[in-house]
Formats: structure tokens, sequence, C-alpha cells
């Protein structure tokens, strides 16, 4: 029997949480489902990888370096980035992927019986922070594919800290124009954070996205989060930020955990940021593998829900998990969209044609 | 809103003497946890026969641990105890018993306690065995009227109150008075309702304008892994409104941390657009009536593969299901090569209304010998199903099918993660016995 307290000890918001397992390594799975090659396109990862001079970091990166701390601010990152925005070097905070910038802002705001709220069918991490730190997550349906605003609102009440908005929409791709979005913030009135989580803005190109950086000096309770992980490239190295007002990233710099963002991940960013012809080149493959997938889905007879981002949507005729399970035979790994509240989905992300192709055919066979 | 916890708990040695104490307890506490009078009795009955029996049957020297804990719907007492000392051969429940002798029949006291109540089981939880009788409090059954279709244009899916779970119940007993394929809870209008408040079971029901129920579906929410459902049961003909019921169910648990969704009532016609066929196995009912039940199944989240062991005699069995159902195992063939064997095995029986379900505790040289026994006195019983499950994460486990096919039993369905790993649900045939 064990012999600790674990009744005692642990608070019932962690015993009612549900951990999370990610996905075993590729050697791990392709053994196990018997394929020889796995295309990865669960992860809405850049097919084209970590832009060129990144790469050439990684090569001469001098081991001796492996044993020094960081910089624990990401020091020149932030100027980079606030001289890249116009913007002040403390309107910038960096963590360990955007996951952690998640976390702080959560806990630089939130006390016991506050609530955050998001919507239902978004990215899940705004939901399980909260949650398994001990605050309410309410979750408003979507309307139409996207975040509903006026459904939002009427959640607010007066423990509401916190309004997190995808934008665009992971999965649905779905995003609020700059009329909709300076529209909500003036409703919101400064009585809450809002955060604006960007995470796959690099990857719009349709004129009305909102500008947020622009937005930051009339709404000082606005919040927005990029990552360097989608467009840049640089998912397994772990880095994003959030810029907002000077003194509110002042509270939020209280709960942030320095030093948490490793060397190569900081020099990295700081190189990725300057190629912009990697941007176009993946957006230039996003939008024709789109092109290809949304015909085949209508040669296929498929119903589908392709908006911006590096991914589409897929609804099937068959249970999502068990597509998954026989796509995985054919050497294909996609996300299964139960987890998101949308059963019989799948999310597919864009890739170079080759994987595309790959994909199709899988569907094809099991189908 | 959650209901309050409420649980009564007791120390005390295992000696007779105390046993009016246990008696007593068992009593007051389904009183105070709202239980009748006739419940109460029966739940008093099975305390004493229990505790009889564990001071008869086992040397314990420990003090024993009573937790009466109430259900809204049920009251549960378990009985906990350290084994490290204990002779684990007194759970056998064939134990000690010549089944020739009527007689000693009667001093069978883990079986009179099992009848008196609706379920009783045991569990080996690491070092300690927890024996639970389970009661469940008694309710007026729905009452039948004729069903009536309704026409209606439009239907939308909401949270329903206690008299809709009621109506729903009511609805969907005089759906069924022909078929009598409904599970018995949703027999009882008034036990649903608590079980629903118990927040042990959730349900989405859908209605129309008017606010007419045309139908519904149940599941159990506070399963672990695998997330039994029941429905979805449609009272008009609606498209698409089976298929709303059940994404309103997949929405609320997708996040949860259970695996997967398993409706093993197989009375439904349940679409291939949502669920797998995991396999049919045949239940017989005292009436002799046969019904093939057809388990469905969902995986709720992207299966990350696993390890499974099996005996040689049943590796065809599980190849072909799993190349069946696309689930990646590593099956790993185990055989006993002449290392020690505990003497004796030992097996819980979960034993309810018409079926019992076996579980091992402790594989030994004599499971064959103990099966037969369980077997002839489950028949001598008239239970018309008997189950064994086997866990086919824990290599042991495996050892012991040589013994169950011999004894007649053969695969029947595996539940995916229903276990350490999947579990294998055989089935007794009488017919099939081979040695």
């Amino acid at each position: 029997m064990l012999n600790v307290a674990l009744d005692h000890l642990v608070p019932s918001y962690i015993n009612n949480f549900d951990a999370y397992i990610p996905s075993k390594p590729d050697p791990e799975l392709k053994k196990m489902f018997g394929c020889d090659t796995l295309y990865r396109l669960n992860n809405n990862e850049n097919p084209l990888g970590t832009p060129p001079a990144a790469q050439e970091l990684f090569q001469k990166f001098n081991p001796a370096r492996a044993a020094i701390y960081p910089s624990g601010d990401s020091y020149y990152l932030r100027e980079k980035l606030a001289d890249k925005f116009s913007l002040h070097p403390d309107q910038i905070l960096v963590g360990n992927g955007a996951n952690e910038v998640i976390a702080f802002v959560i806990n630089a705001f939130c006390e016991s019986g506050d609530n955050i709220i998001t919507a239902d069918k978004t990215f899940a991490t705004y939901e399980w922070i909260a949650t398994f730190s001990g605050y309410e997550a309410r979750l408003v349906p979507l309307k139409e594919y996207a975040f509903d605003d006026q459904a939002m609102l009427e959640q607010v009440d007066a423990r509401s800290k916190i309004i997190f908005i995808c934008n665009p929409n992971n999965p649905t791709g779905t995003y609020w124009n700059q009329e909709k979005l300076v529209r909500f913030l003036d409703q919101v009135d400064g009585q809450q954070i809002v955060v604006v989580d960007e995470a796959y803005c690099e990857f719009v190109e349709k004129e009305d996205f909102p500008d947020t950086l622009s937005l930051l000096e009339k709404y000082p309770n606005l919040i927005i989060f990029r990552t360097f992980s989608k467009m840049y490239g640089l998912a397994g190295l772990r880095i994003g930020y959030l810029i907002g007002n000077l003194e509110v990233v002042n509270i939020i710099r209280k709960t942030c955990v320095v030093y948490s963002v490793n060397t190569i991940a900081q020099e990295a960013a700081l190189l990725a940021l300057d190629d912009q012809e990697h941007v176009i080149r993946t957006r230039k493959l996003v939008a024709e593998e789109k092109a290809y997938l949304r015909q085949e889905f209508d040669r296929l007879g498929l119903s589908y829900v392709i908006n911006e981002g590096n991914y589409v949507m897929l609804k099937l005729p068959i249970s999502d998990t068990l597509a998954y399970r026989k796509l995985m035979r054919e050497g294909v790994m996609v996300r299964t969209m139960t987890g998101f509240r949308f059963p019989n989905y799948i999310r597919v992300t864009i890739a170079q044609h080759e994987a595309m192709e790959a994909f199709i055919r899988g569907l094809e066979k099991i189908l | 809103m959650p209901f309050p916890k409420n649980e009564i708990v007791m120390e005390l040695s295992l000696h007779p003497e105390n046993l009016p104490v246990v008696m007593n307890m068992a009593e007051q506490a389904a009183l105070v946890f709202g239980m009748q009078s006739k419940d109460t009795m029966a739940l008093r009955l099975a305390a004493e026969e229990v505790f009889s029996y564990l001071c008869t049957h086992t040397d314990m020297q420990d003090t024993i641990r009573l937790e009466c804990k109430k259900g809204i719907y049920y009251i549960q007492m378990d009985f906990i105890f350290q084994h490290s000392n204990l002779d684990l051969r007194a759970f056998n429940i064939s134990t000690d018993i010549n089944l020739e002798d009527d007689s000693q029949l009667e001093e069978m006291g883990l079986l009179i306690a099992a009848r008196s109540i609706d379920r009783l089981f045991l569990n080996d939880e690491q070092n300690r065995m927890v024996l639970s009788l389970y009661k469940e409090k008694s309710y007026p059954p729905a009452e039948i009227s004729t069903p009536m279709s309704r026409n209606t244009t439009e239907f939308f899916i909401k949270p329903a109150g206690i008299e809709d779970l009621k109506s729903f119940c009511q609805l969907a007993a005089s759906f069924d008075k022909d078929t009598q394929e409904l599970p018995v809870f949703l027999r009882y209008p008034g036990k649903f309702a608590d079980m629903i408040y118990s927040g042990e079971y959730q349900a989405a029901l859908a209605f129309d304008q008017q606010q007419a129920i045309l139908g519904g579906i149940v599941w159990k929410s506070q399963a672990q892994r695998t997330i039994e459902f029941y429905g979805p049961y449609l009272f008009t003909r609606f498209d698409g409104m089976a298929e709303a019921l059940i994404e309103s169910c997949l929405e609320q648990i997708g996040r949860s941390d259970a695996v997967g969704l398993v409706n093993r009532c197989g009375t439904v016609d349940l679409s291939e657009k949502y669920f797998e066929k995991l396999g049919t196995i045949q239940y017989l009912h005292n009436d002799d009536k046969v019904l093939d039940i057809t388990a469905y199944y969902r995986q709720l989240c992207e299966d990350p593969g696993q390890r499974i062991w099996t005996h040689p005699d049943l590796l065809p069995y599980l190849q072909s299901q799993y190349q069946r159902l696309f689930l990646p195992r590593e099956i790993r063939p185990v055989s006993n090569m002449g290392e020690y064997k505990h003497a004796h095995s030992v097996f819980s029986s979960e034993i309810g209304h018409d079926q019992v379900i076996l579980r091992p505790l402790l594989g030994g040289e004599d499971t064959a010998a103990n099966l037969k026994g369980h077997l002839q006195l489950f028949a001598r019983e008239k239970i018309p199903n008997i189950f064994f499950e086997i866990d086919l994460g824990l290599a042991w486990h495996a050892e012991l099918v040589p013994a169950l096919l011999c004894q007649g039993f053969k695969p029947g369905l595996i539940l995916p993660y229903a276990g350490k790993a999947d579990l294998l649900l055989m089935q007794y045939r009488a017919g099939d016995v081979t040695c």
C-alpha cells in the first residue's frame, strides 16, 4: 500500500483533473502499428522545418555553452522583438513554449473562486491550466465554428478574470477581424484581461485580420500570445512569448519562471525572426496543399472545415479514433478531434505534397 | 452539484462476540441513509453472514475496518482487511463445501449474503482486501402506458431536470414493454433520477419545442477508463436525433481521462458511423430466453498501443481480433516452464441476479479443480450466465487459460483498456467442457 496520505495531500481539483497523455515517439508508434514510414500530420508543425539560418546555428553550436545558463529573461530576443514591433522590451515575456505563458497569466490574475472564459472547442490548454490550478473554466459553444463574442460576454461575472480567444481558432481556423475584436474589447471595457492567442497568425494573409499590436495602447487589458513553434519551425525547442501593456506585463512577470528558455531556443528564435523568405515559402505551400485537399475532399464527397492556419478539419463517416488507427497502419498520423469535442472529425496538418497524397491514399483505403 | 459525502466507519476485532455490533452498524447505517425496512434487514443479514464467515474461515489477528457509504440510490458496506497473513482460499465462494450435501450449502455464508443483496464482490487492492456488499434502495417501477409518437419538425438537446428524467424513464419503459430489452435501472424512474443526482450517471435528452421528450442517452460518468453507455433511446423517429444524442454524449466525455465508450446492451442499432462492433455474447435469461448481445465500442482518444500477454492457445483468437479491431498490440505468449506455482488458486465472484463474474486473485496448481467447484455451485444455484475476466495486461492470468478452456469457457469479447490492459471476457458454455 502506498504510504502517502494522498487523500489528504491532493487538492480536489487535481484529483478531478485528467492528465493528458501525449503520443509515443515515432519509432515506438511505427513498431506498434507496423508501418515503415510515418507522416506526422497531427501537431501542426511547419513542413518546411526550421529556417536555414537557425539550422546553421544548430550545427555550429559550441557544446561548451550547454554548461552555461541561458539568459534568464531572454534578454536579446526581447530586445529584438521590441525593435521589430516598436515596443519596450519589458512589454514582452518569453516562455518555454506558449503553454508556459498561459500559466503565467492565469497565475498572475486568478485566485480561489475566480473563473476564466473561453470556447468549448478550441486549444485545450487554457481550460486545462485553469482547471488544474483550481479555477473554473467557463466554456462557451462555438457559433458556426467561430468564437461567439456575445455568448462569452454573457458568461462574465464579478469573478471572471481572463477571457481567452484563439485567433485564428485551432482547430476550426476561423478568426475575429479587427472590427469584431475592437467591439469586443470595448464591451469588456477593461474589466477582464483579454488574451488573444495568435499562435497561427503568421499563416493568415487576410487584410481584415486584426493588427493586435496597434490595439495595445488603447486597450491595456489586451495580451497577445505568439509562438515560434508553428511558422518558425522551432516546436522541438519550446519557445513562445506574450506581449502586453507595460504595467500589466510587470504584474505577470511576478509569476514568470526565469531561466526556463534554453540558449539554443533563444538564439534560433532571433535568427528565425529575420527569415521572411521562410514565411513566404511556407504560406505558398500551405495555400497550394489546402487547394489540393479541398479538391480531393470534394471528389470523395467528404465535408470539411478549411479556414486559416496550416491545418484543416475533415468530417468522417466513421469514428475518428478508428480512422486514426487505420491511418496509422498506412503510415499517416492525424489528430483525432473527439478530445476537441468534435466527434468524428480529424485535423490534418498541411505538409508537403507527398505527405498529402499519402494521406489521401490512406483515406481512400480506409473509408 | 455533487451530493454531500456521507460515510460511517468502524474498526473492530474479528471476533464472534462483535457480531451484534456489525449487524447493528449495517442496520443503522441503512436506516440513516434512507433505506426501507426490508432493504435494511437484507443488508443486516448479509453483514451478519459475511462477518460470521470471516470469523470462521480466516485466522485474521488484525482489526477489520467497516465502511458504510451512502450512494443515494444504494448503500455499500465494505469489509476491509490486510491480507498479508491470510489464507485467501477462504474467498473462493465454493471453498470447503461438499456440493453433494445440501446441509452444507446452508453454511455458505458468502452465498447467503450475496442472495440477500444486489451484489457482492471482492477486490484485491495491493496488500488489502475489500469485500463489498452493495444493496440498492427499492423504488416503484415505471407506469407503463401506450406510447405515442409525436409529430415534430425540430428537436434540441438540453440538460434535463429531475421530472424530465423520470418522464424519460416512463417513456423508455413504455416503448420497451414488448421487447424487454431496457436495462433494469431504466424501469425505475425514481432510481434513475437518484443515479443522475448521485453524479455516477449522466444523461442527455432530446426535446421538441413543446418540451416533450423525444429521446435520450445515458452513460456512467464515474467509470475509470471505459465508460458504459445506454441508448440512444428514440421515442419518435427524427433524422439526425440519434446522432445528435451520441455526439452530445461524446462532447461531454471527450476530454475526460476515459479511453473508451462501450455499450453492452446490444439492443440498439448503433450506427457504424460512430461505433465499432466488439463482438457478441449470448445472454441467458432464467426463462430460458436467449439474447444475443452485441457490444459496441468507440475509442475516445488516439490509441498509443500496449503490450498484452496470452497463453499460446489463445494467440490465434487474439491476433485475429486485434487485426479486425485495428488495435495495435504487442502480443507476448507466455507459458509455464516449470516455475513455482501456488498450490491453491483463488477467484473472486461478483454475484448478481442472473450472472456471476469470476476474477482471478491468485493462480494455482488447482485452477481446473477450483473452477469446476465454482461451476458446480453456480449450476446448483441456477445462475445462467457465468463469465471469467482475464486481464491481458497480467502475465499470470494467461496461465489460467488452459484450465478455463477445458472447463468450458470460450473467449467472448475483448474490452479494450478495461483492466490493467484489455480485458478478455470468457463465457462459460456447459456443452463445451473438454476435461
